[in-house]
């Protein structure tokens, strides 16, 4: 089977699968985790075995190739999820996602920084659930959020970011929590190390923390048995705390790690 | 006497820019002072607190602005 058959045979599956994610979602998404890690063991790529042991060289060749088949895994749970959401909305994804409690009731002012780990795409309808006003920032729109989620671009120019900062702040200093994600930032952003490579952090969360004074709290998103499990970390106040959180969290669970943040510490594209 | 707005977002803006000699047709971002976007937000927050006026987020939304229309927002919002 040449390459391209065999993506276009996985790519098939995956469809099938994000149409299944509707009615069965536990049992497509399971069967998403399988199809990635299989796909992960076949091809020997996203991510190949060397990438994962250059970012967690203590694990030996076997255990690296069991934490690239779960990153592969995470990959196409992931990949199910926002071609289900494209396709047929976010209905089906809020019957699976919950938030811890601390975390659901938690008041604002509150900035609530995200990392592309887990199922990160799956964190907007556990926001909608929050006791507070939450305000988040997404490239793109993936969905229309209801109850006490609402949803801004970040993109734009300088000026109209600057909108966004600004309507940000005024949301914390009225009490309110606002979402932004933290990494994958393409060219600009504070330089940090985490793995012992490079990772940019986006510097808005920073600034709002400084002029508002709310503490920025990690937030991550994880695939368990029964769907998405949204969970807090402790408070961090620098990029550099920041970049020390996200790399405990990798250590602790290094096949949370998408592919999207491995490629960016490893400056592949 | 009232404080000059144009004088005192000058004094501002030389905080934050190496720009030698800006005028009010001068940009704030691209093409101009190029500042960045949290730089923008310090400059309004500093104006806020020099003016004492509470200024819109919807200014930041208009066409790319120049010093002379920060002014001219404050003035009005002074009025």
């Amino acid at each position: 089977m040449s390459s391209e058959q065999e993506s276009r045979s996985f790519d098939g599956i995956g469809k099938l699968l994000s149409n299944l994610a509707v009615s069965s979602p536990r049992a497509a998404y399971s069967m998403a985790g399988k199809l990635g890690a299989l796909r992960n063991r076949v091809t020997r790529r996203w991510p190949r075995v060397d990438e994962v042991q250059s970012l967690f060289p203590l694990l030996d060749a076997h255990d690296a190739a069991n934490v690239a088949a779960r990153i592969g895994a995470l990959y196409e749970r992931n990949r199910v999820l926002v071609r289900s959401i494209q396709r047929h909305g976010i209905d089906p994804v809020r019957s699976f996602v919950s938030a811890s409690e601390p975390l659901a009731s938690m008041k604002g002012p509150r900035i609530l920084a995200t990392f592309h780990v887990g199922a990160v795409n799956a964190l907007g309808p556990a926001l909608e659930r929050f006791a507070s006003p939450v305000l988040a920032f997404r490239q793109g729109r993936l969905f229309t959020p209801r109850g006490s989620l609402e949803i801004q671009s970040t993109e734009g120019d300088e000026q109209r970011r600057a909108a966004t900062l600004h309507r940000a702040l005024l949301h914390l200093r009225e009490g309110g929590i606002v979402v932004v994600a933290l990494d994958v930032v393409p060219d600009l952003g504070t330089e940090t190390q985490c793995l012992g490579h490079t990772l940019r952090l986006a510097p808005g969360a920073f600034a709002l923390a400084r002029w508002s004074g709310a503490p920025i709290i990690p937030i991550t998103a994880r695939w368990t048995a029964d769907g998405v499990r949204i969970d807090a970390g402790e408070a961090v106040s620098t990029p550099d705390e920041a970049a020390t959180w996200l790399e405990r969290y990798l250590l602790e669970s290094p096949s949370e790690l998408t592919l999207g943040l491995l490629r960016m510490l490893l400056g592949v594209s | 006497m009232p404080e000059d707005v144009t004088v005192a977002i000058y004094e501002i803006l030389r905080a934050r820019t190496r720009h030698a000699a800006p005028t009010p047709d001068l940009l704030l971002g691209r093409g101009g002072l190029d500042l960045d976007s949290i730089a923008l937000v310090e400059v309004l927050l500093a104006c806020e607190e020099r003016f004492g006026v509470s200024i819109a987020p919807e200014m930041f939304e208009a066409p790319p602005l120049t010093i002379g229309d920060l002014r001219d927002r404050i003035e009005a919002l002074r009025r």
